[in-house]
């Protein structure tokens, strides 16, 4: 009996031990999964480097804007932004007939003020815009009150409608002409003539509304003014009323001597049949009015000269000019990093219009650049003072003067090297976009923080340490 | 009145015994309560006051979750675990290839100087730890074993207590079972493994029961010769660790009694015949 007991024990002790053996590599299994795996970092005491880097564009030190008078079509455009041009080429091209029109008008006006006329065109009066009739409006992008300069879109009529009305009129003509052909075959010249006359104005009718149609119908202010009345709604058919009011500047738009100097203008540029001409050598920046638009009181380009050398204009932030300022040496990469131009220095920064940011401008010289390409500006800046400098991923908490991190201190435990963490407070110094400079943390050189941990970290936890950066 | 003297004298040892339980029930009552009734039961222990250690004999909540805890969540309790194993399972290994033989020419043998040779194995087996400590620490460390697992096994092969124990046994053997085996042609070695062993069986299962309820409580030399966590026993373990941790400390101390009861139950009659015959026979 006792003999049994004895065999019953022995058989459980040798139970007890392989039950012992297996349920250590559980419990490691289970520690091992409940460890938070941490990478870590060393902390490392040096100068915190800045990175300033800002994008901009090369444009030339001179330059020499066109203005042309306002309120003309442009039938072309020559060139586009970054073209280089001799003096004389063409840029743009006027609408001849267009041209001519304002001449006459023009001309007209003038000789109406030296037969008394008061010198003052619409000063403070309502002027009306017309649309052409029976047409739909989809869109009317201003409302009264608003200022509006001559040739600015005022409305927008329904594409698909005019291109319809284009469509029934163009079918109208070829009716009227069958008829007409048919009334000359007959000998029947009273109806011919008459039916002449009906496709002389449909005709003009139906120019009108394929240029309408060309234009995207679009309407244009003729006036510079306020707009003191809008006679329509989105979706009415237009009327031959005016669709429209804009009153007049107080000012006079034009002195007589003011017109006979546009006029003289537009004489010269009816001889050169329409072109406006590069003044001078260069290469052309800012050409933004389209074909069908009417000319403005702005520039209608701008020939950049390259003769006097190229500037780098970028803008920077406040935070930035803390870090770099007039005199110091940067460098400017073009063509994605291609092209790299070190030491140029900076020779202005101004703060810019907004008053938000600051322009920085750097005088580059080389040949292969042109005016309007984008480039890079990078300059790395020293910390005056060396820190004790951490990743940013390893500041939890931040705020802008302190945070708290994990240090990891490694200790021989029953199981070899443990690792387990100790929360530290640091003031934060400075900082960069990688880095957090802070003050000494009176630690061993070798001491480890964590800066990425698998689960939620606390004070005293022990970790698993995956790696080392 | 003979039956009154019965009773008395069973009521004596019975409250004896109970005293002497008493300690053995706490040590089970304890683990099976709550973690925050642990803390409640030992936060005296914690304070700087005058209250006492006060504790629920039956427990408000009663829960096996420090078990769990211990033999789920601690695997350092497992490392030390079977360090305890693999230093007392060496020593009770090389202990006896040592000292069977050793015994045994005591036993048996006649030769100069036995009898000083012999005297002189029951003075050392009388020095406490304490008093070796010294010179084992030189010579261990002059043979640069400090910090490793040797330190602790190496003195321990070469005790003398399990020669003095096992000599009783061989001793009772009579020496004619012995000539009549050397008559058959026995050499030395077969007279000892076939007559001696076996004879003295009870002699050395004794010394080893009582060498490994001795070894797996071992504190001084492990925490003498040993640095390094990695190296500890359970004995060095379960001081190690604080109030904040008696749950693991109570659970582990149940866990850690296992092993020595199981060896207990297994080689008590041996150890009952081992400390009989050394008893009767010197």
């Amino acid at each position: 009996m006792k003999e049994k007991f004895k065999q019953k024990a022995l058989k459980y002790f040798v139970i007890f031990l392989l039950v012992m053996f297996v349920m250590t590599f559980i419990s490691r299994m289970i520690y091992t999964n409940n460890l938070p795996r941490v990478t870590a970092a060393r902390v490392s005491s040096q100068s915190l480097s800045h990175q300033v880097e800002c994008s901009g564009t090369l444009e030339a030190r001179k330059k020499t804007p066109v203005f042309v008078p306002e309120g003309i079509k442009i039938a072309d455009k020559a060139v586009k932004n970054g073209d280089k041009v001799a003096k004389g080429d063409t840029l743009i091209r006027l609408d001849k007939n267009d041209l001519s029109e304002q001449i006459k008008k023009l001309e007209n006006e003038i000789s109406t003020d030296i037969n008394g006329g008061s010198g003052v065109y619409n000063a403070g009066s309502k002027n009306p815009v017309f649309a052409l009739s029976e047409l739909r409006i989809s869109e009317i992008p201003v409302k009264v009150g608003d200022h509006v300069e001559c040739g600015q879109y005022v409305m927008k009529l329904d594409p698909s409608y005019l291109y319809d009305k284009v469509c029934d009129l163009y079918n109208e003509l070829e009716s009227d002409r069958q008829s007409y052909n048919g009334y000359i075959e007959e000998g029947n010249n009273t109806s011919a003539d008459a039916m002449a006359n009906s496709i002389e104005v449909k005709e003009r009718k139906y120019n009108k509304y394929n240029a309408l149609s060309a234009n995207g119908g679009m309407i244009y202010s003729d006036f510079s003014g306020t707009v003191t009345d809008v006679l329509v709604k989105t979706g009415d058919i237009t009327t031959d009323s005016a669709v429209i009011m804009v009153s007049g500047d107080a000012k006079p738009n034009y002195t007589f001597s003011e017109k006979e100097s546009k006029l003289e203008k537009l004489r010269k540029l009816a001889e050169a049949d329409g072109n406006i001409q590069s003044p001078i050598d260069g290469v052309v920046s800012d050409v933004t009015l389209n074909t069908g638009n009417l000319t403005t009181a702005e520039a209608v380009a701008t020939v950049a000269d390259v003769s006097g050398g190229l500037i780098f204009n970028a803008e920077i932030t406040e935070d930035d000019t803390k870090l770099i300022s007039v005199g110091d040496s940067v460098s400017v990469r073009f063509r994605n990093g291609k092209k790299r131009i070190d030491k140029c220095e900076i020779t202005s920064i101004v703060k810019n219009e907004s008053g938000e940011k600051y322009n920085v401008q750097i005088p580059v010289s080389d040949d292969e650049l042109t005016v309007g390409e984008i480039g890079t500006l990078t300059t790395k800046v020293l910390s005056g003072e060396k820190y004790d400098c951490l990743p940013i991923e390893a500041v939890n908490n931040a705020s802008e003067t302190s945070g708290f991190i994990y240090i990891i201190d490694e200790s021989e435990g029953f199981l070899g090297k443990e690792y387990e963490l100790r929360k530290k407070k640091v003031n934060i110094k400075e900082k960069n976009d990688t880095m957090y400079g802070v003050d000494a943390l009176a630690e061993a050189d070798d001491s480890k923080i964590v800066i990425s941990s698998s689960k939620k970290l606390n004070d005293g936890q022990k970790v698993r340490l995956a790696a080392e950066k | 009145m003979k039956k009154i003297r019965f009773a008395s004298i069973y009521f004596l040892f019975a409250v004896i015994g109970a005293v002497i339980l008493f300690p053995v029930l706490i040590a089970v009552i304890l683990p099976i309560q709550d973690s925050d009734e642990l803390e409640r039961t030992f936060a005296p222990l914690a304070e700087t006051g005058s209250r006492y250690v006060s504790i629920d004999y039956i427990p408000q909540y009663p829960t096996l979750k420090n078990f769990s805890k211990l033999l789920l969540y601690t695997p350092e309790f497992y490392k030390v675990f079977w360090n305890s194993i693999l230093v007392v399972g060496s020593i009770l290994l090389f202990q006896l290839l040592v000292a069977v033989p050793s015994a045994w020419a005591f036993a048996k043998f006649r030769f100069k100087g036995k009898e000083l040779l012999f005297n002189l194995y029951v003075i050392f087996m009388l020095m406490p730890f304490q008093i070796m400590m010294l010179s084992q620490y030189i010579v261990l460390d002059g043979m640069h074993l400090m910090n490793t697992r040797l330190s602790i096994i190496l003195p321990a092969i070469f005790s003398t207590f399990p020669v003095f124990l096992i000599y009783r046994g061989f001793a009772d053997i009579p020496d004619d079972v012995e000539d009549s085996a050397r008559i058959d042609g026995a050499n030395e070695l077969q007279v000892l493994l076939r007559i001696g062993i076996p004879l003295g069986k009870s002699g050395i299962l004794s010394c080893l029961v009582l060498s490994f309820l001795d070894l797996w409580n071992m504190v001084e030399q492990p925490l003498a010769f040993i640095k390094d966590k990695k190296l500890f026993p359970l004995s060095l373990y379960l001081p190690m660790l604080d109030i904040k941790n008696a749950d693991i400390m109570l659970t582990a101390a149940i866990v850690t009694l296992i092993p020595a009861v199981f060896v207990f139950i297994i080689g008590q009659d041996f150890l009952e015949q081992g400390i009989i015959a050394t008893a009767l026979k010197e």
